[in-house]
C-alpha cells in the first residue's frame, strides 16, 4: 500500500474506509499481527512469574510519574556530570530547532537515525532536510518506509504494511540495487540494505536516536533494538543526539532492569532484545569508540499537561510495546493506515490532542470499536 | 430466589424476543424475576463517548432502579460490564461511589449467572441443531456460554477458526466508520458460514443484531439467537426454531 498520497486529517474517515477495501494490505496486516500475537503469547506462557514481573514494571513506571519533575532534574544533573549536554524543548518546534542547531554546529551533512517515534512526532527529518542535511533512517523497516516516502505504520514494525515484492521494487527504483540472485528473498534484501547503510554510518557526522529508558540516578540512556543499527548510530558518528519524551525517565538502574525484563517480552516476544545499549556520556579518554559529543533533548510537547490531568495521567505509564496494535481489530483492517499516527493505540485516545495535534486527526482515536481488546495486552491495563 | 432483570436498550427496542426468552428460562428454573420499571440506557454510550456528565446521570438513575436486594441479571456482557464500571464514575469516599461498588458486586451477565446456579450447566434442554458460537469481546473470554450450550442435548457447538475476531459492531464505531465495520463483519460472517451452521448463537445482543444483519443480507437461512433463546427453545420442546 502507498501511504504517500494526500494524507489529511480531514479526509481520514473516507481514506480509512477506502483502505480497508485493500485486500492485499489486509492480508499482510493479518499475517503480521497474527505472528506478533503468537510470539508474545508463547513468550508470556514461558515467562515464570510473568504477572509479578509486570507488576514490578508498573511500579517502576508509577515511581517515575509520581516524582517526574525531580527525577528529570536528577537526570539532567547526572547526565551533565557524565559529559552529556542536556537541552529542554517545550514543544516540537523547539526540539527541531535544537537538533538542527546541533547538526549545523558540528557541520553535519549526513545524519543517521535509529528508529524513534518521538522524532516522528516532532517531524524532525523534514526539518533537517530543509537545512540541507541528508538524513538516513537505519532501522530496516524505517529505511524501507523512508525510501517509499511514507510514515511508519507500526511502532515496532514500521514497514509492516510492505510486502517483500514492494521492498525489492523500492530498492531497485530508489537505490538501483538488486539481489545477487535476482530474487526477493528477505536475507538477500537485508544484505542490500546493510551494504547501503554501512556507507552512511561511516559518512555521518551525527547520529540521532530516541530513548527507551533514561536512568535518573546515573544519567544513562537505555536503548533497545534488534538490528545493531542504533549501536552503530550512537557510536560511529562523532556526535550523538538522543531525543527523549519526558516520561521515559526511570529512577534507578533497578527500575530500568524491571522495565527491560518485560518490554521485549511484550513487544516482540523475546526474552531480551538482541542489543541493549546503556550510554552514559560521550567517549572517555581511555575509550576506543563512542561519540565525541553527546546531547540529550528532553521533549515536553504537551506531556506535562497530560501529567497534570488526573484522568489522562495514566496513559504516561505506557512504555510503547505496541502489543495493543496487534490485537486491535481495526488496525488489522488497514483502516488506521492513512494516518499512521505517531501515537497509535490507546495513546491516541489521550495524547494526540495534547501532543501532536497536526499529525493525528481528531476522529482517529474513535476508530477503535471498543476498549476491551485494545487494552487487554497492555501489561498493566 | 428473586432476581432483578436489567434489559439493555437494544433488547428493549430491537430484539425484545431475547428479553422474553430470558424471563422464560429464569422462571422455568424456579427464579422469581422482577423487572424494575423506568429502565433507560445504562450510560455506556455516553461513557465511551467521553461524556462523563451524562454517564454519571444515567448511572445514578440505575443505582436507584436497582437499589433493591439480590442479583441484577442482564442478557448483555457489554451492559453488565458498564454496571460494573460505575465505581470509576464517582470519586471514592462519596455515597454514590459506595452504592456503585455495592451494585457492581451484584451484577451478573445472564450466562455467568446461569452457570453459577445449582445443576448448571445441564438444565435438561435439548435442541437438534448445528450452532456456531460467537464469543463476543464484551464477555471478556467467559466460558459460560459455551458451557451452557455444550450441555444442550442434540446441539452441535461449532467454533470459528478465529474466535477472537471482532464482529465490527462496537457501538458508536459502526455508525462513525460504517465501511470499516462492514469489512470486519464480512470476515466474521465468512468464517462463521464456513462452519455450515443452522444457528448463530451469542450472548451479546449487539453482535447478534450486527452478524444477523450480515447473514440476512447474504440471504443465508441462518437464524441469529441469544443463548437465552436457545435454552428457552431447548426447554420448551425445541422444534419451533425451524
Amino acid at each position: 500500500m502507498d501511504l504517500t498520497k494526500g494524507q489529511s486529517p480531514r479526509r481520514f474517515r473516507a481514506q480509512s474506509e477506502e483502505a480497508c477495501l485493500d485486500a492485499p494490505l489486509r492480508a499482510v496486516l493479518d499475517h503480521a499481527t497474527r505472528h506478533f500475537r503468537a510470539k508474545r503469547g508463547a513468550a508470556l506462557e514461558a515467562f515464570a512469574d510473568c504477572e509479578a514481573h509486570f507488576a514490578r514494571a508498573r511500579s517502576a513506571r508509577l515511581r517515575s510519574l509520581s516524582r517526574l519533575p525531580e527525577l528529570l532534574e536528577e537526570l539532567e544533573h547526572n547526565a551533565a556530570a557524565a559529559g552529556t549536554q542536556v537541552h529542554w524543548a517545550a514543544d516540537a518546534a523547539e526540539a527541531r530547532a535544537l537538533v538542527a542547531g546541533i547538526a549545523q554546529g558540528c557541520g553535519a551533512r549526513v545524519v543517521v537515525k535509529g528508529k524513534s517515534m518521538v522524532t516522528e512526532e516532532i517531524e524532525l527529518n523534514p526539518a533537517l532536510e530543509a537545512a540541507g542535511i541528508e538524513v538516513w533512517e537505519t532501522d530496516l523497516g524505517e529505511f524501507i518506509v523512508q525510501l517509499a516516502g511514507e510514515p511508519p505504520s507500526h511502532i515496532i514494525a514500521p514497514a509492516i504494511h510492505k510486502s517483500r515484492a514492494e521492498v525489492a521494487r523500492l530498492f531497485r527504483e530508489k537505490l538501483g540495487l538488486v539481489c545477487q540472485d535476482g530474487g526477493e528473498s528477505i536475507p538477500e534484501l537485508t544484505l542490500l540494505a546493510r551494504r547501503a547503510l554501512r556507507e552512511k554510518f561511516l559518512q555521518a557526522e551525527m547520529g540521532v536516536t530516541g530513548v527507551n529508558i533514561a536512568v535518573a540516578a546515573t544519567g544513562s540512556l537505555v536503548l533497545v533494538e534488534n538490528e545493531g543499527n542504533i549501536r552503530m548510530s550512537t557510536t560511529c558518528p562523532p556526535v550523538h543526539v538522543a531525543v527523549m519524551s519526558l516520561e521515559k525517565v526511570a529512577a534507578s538502574l533497578e527500575d530500568a532492569a524491571d522495565l527491560l525484563r518485560v518490554l521485549p517480552q511484550s513487544a516482540t516476544g523475546q526474552r531480551m532484545s538482541s542489543y541493549v545499549s546503556v550510554l552514559t556520556g560521550p567517549r572517555r579518554r581511555d575509550e576506543a569508540d563512542g561519540p565525541r559529543e553527546a546531547h540529550l533533548v528532553l521533549l515536553d510537547n504537551g506531556r506535562s499537561r497530560v501529567l497534570a490531568d488526573p484522568v489522562l495521567r495514566e496513559i504516561l505509564l505506557c512504555f510503547r510495546c505496541g502489543a495493543c496494535l496487534n490485537v486491535c481489530p481495526v488496525y488489522q483492517t488497514g483502516a488506521a493506515m492513512p494516518t499512521a499516527p505517531c501515537t497509535p493505540g490507546p495513546w491516541a485516545r489521550c495524547c494526540p490532542p495534547c501532543c501532536c495535534r497536526r499529525r493525528t486527526p481528531a476522529t482517529c482515536p474513535s476508530a477503535a470499536p471498543c476498549a476491551g481488546p485494545a487494552s487487554a495486552p497492555a501489561p498493566w491495563a | 430466589m428473586r432476581i432483578q432483570l436489567m434489559i439493555p436498550c437494544l433488547v428493549e427496542d430491537c430484539l425484545p424476543e431475547i428479553g422474553l426468552a430470558v424471563v422464560s428460562v429464569l422462571e422455568r428454573l424456579g427464579l422469581a424475576v422482577d423487572h424494575p420499571g423506568g429502565q433507560t440506557c445504562c450510560g455506556q454510550m455516553a461513557w465511551k463517548a467521553g461524556d462523563l456528565g451524562n454517564a454519571r446521570a444515567l448511572a445514578l438513575r440505575s443505582l436507584d432502579l436497582f437499589a433493591g436486594p439480590g442479583a441484577v441479571v442482564c442478557p448483555s456482557g457489554s451492559c453488565a460490564k458498564m454496571l460494573r464500571t460505575y465505581p470509576e464514575l464517582f470519586p471514592p469516599g462519596t455515597a454514590a461511589h459506595a452504592r456503585a461498588v455495592a451494585l457492581a458486586g451484584r451484577v451478573f451477565e445472564f450466562c455467568e449467572f446461569l452457570a453459577g446456579l445449582p445443576g448448571a450447566p445441564d438444565f435438561g434442554a435439548g435442541l437438534p441443531a448445528r450452532a456456531a458460537l460467537h464469543r463476543s469481546c464484551q464477555l471478556d473470554g467467559s466460558e459460560a456460554p459455551a458451557r451452557l450450550l455444550g450441555a444442550v442435548r442434540g446441539l452441535t457447538l461449532l467454533e470459528p477458526e478465529r474466535p477472537d475476531r471482532c464482529c465490527g459492531f462496537g457501538g458508536q464505531f459502526s455508525l462513525q466508520f460504517p465501511g470499516v465495520s462492514a469489512s470486519l463483519l464480512e470476515d466474521k460472517v465468512r468464517e462463521l458460514l464456513a462452519l455450515d451452521p443452522d444457528l448463530l448463537v451469542s450472548a451479546e445482543p449487539s453482535c447478534l443484531m450486527n452478524i444477523g444483519g450480515g447473514l440476512a443480507r447474504l440471504g443465508r437461512p441462518v437464524r441469529a439467537l441469544h443463548v437465552a433463546q436457545v435454552l428457552d427453545l431447548g426447554l420448551t420442546g425445541g422444534a419451533a426454531w425451524t
